[in-house]
């Protein structure tokens, strides 16, 4: 598995994020890419300036799975969808908490298929339920025949 | 402020389509006058970082918000949404409006 560094020019701060920050953030990283969940990352800002550190899905979709801004002196952590996930104040915890953010991304994704299955298998009783009660219904009303006659 | 973006690799195709979805999606809301922040609160987000991941290429407007979002920006939904369909799945688009205008 190859880890794709970005390319840093001197001794600038890549996309604003401090030197220290981006060692925390590589760590979030890092647990994402041992899950196979994430391949690469970008950095971006929003338009006042506050630097985003996204962690991006491999291939074809490369989307966001985890973005992770500084505004004011907090970080925001949210899913790809915009979903808070968390508020915090120290990166060093955040990064500590790398698999547990993999592994509750990992749940959700899973509470999220077994309801739609959920959800799938409810309209399709709904529809297939009426069509089997039927035979079973006449069936109960010849039967007695049926056994009157044998 | 101008966005500063690195990406680590080259980018694959619906990696660049997303980012001309976000560029599209920054000129909108341009043209309406909002920033960022405005308009994640038209939208009814407690913070507007999320607008900023769309904006710049690295997320998608989500289905369920569509609406909302293509009324904030003071467009005709259905055809917000066509467009935003033909950068997030272009194959889908064409399924749907091939040969439509």
């Amino acid at each position: 598995m190859t880890v794709i560094r970005l390319r840093q020019r001197g001794n600038a701060e890549p996309g604003g994020w401090r030197r220290e920050e981006l060692r925390e953030l590589e760590a979030i990283f890092a647990a994402f890419v041992r899950y196979g969940d994430a391949v690469e990352y970008a950095l971006g800002a929003t338009e006042r300036g506050e630097p985003q550190f996204y962690v991006l899905a491999p291939e074809p979709d490369c989307e966001c799975i985890l973005s992770i801004s500084r505004v004011g002196r907090v970080y925001l952590v949210e899913d790809g969808a915009g979903m808070m996930i968390e508020r915090v104040a120290d990166l060093k915890q955040l990064a500590d908490e790398g698999p547990h953010i993999v592994e509750r991304r990992h749940r959700s994704l899973l509470a999220k298929g077994v309801s739609a299955w959920c959800a799938a298998r409810t309209a399709i009783e709904e529809r297939i339920e009426p069509l089997l009660a039927e035979p079973v219904e006449v069936l109960s009303h010849i039967a007695p025949q049926l056994a009157a006659l044998a | 402020m101008g966005v500063r973006i690195q990406i680590a690799k080259a980018a694959p195709d619906a990696n660049v389509k997303r980012r001309r979805a976000g560029a599209w999606l920054k000129e909108l809301r341009a043209r309406a006058g909002l920033s960022q922040i405005e308009l994640a609160g038209r939208l009814g987000f407690k913070y507007y970082t999320f607008v900023s991941q769309v904006e710049n290429g690295f997320g998608r407007v989500p289905t369920a918000s569509m609406g909302a979002w293509a009324t904030a920006l003071g467009q005709e939904p259905a055809a917000f949404a066509r467009q935003l369909l033909s950068y997030y799945d272009p194959e889908f688009h064409r399924l749907l409006f091939k040969g439509k205008r």
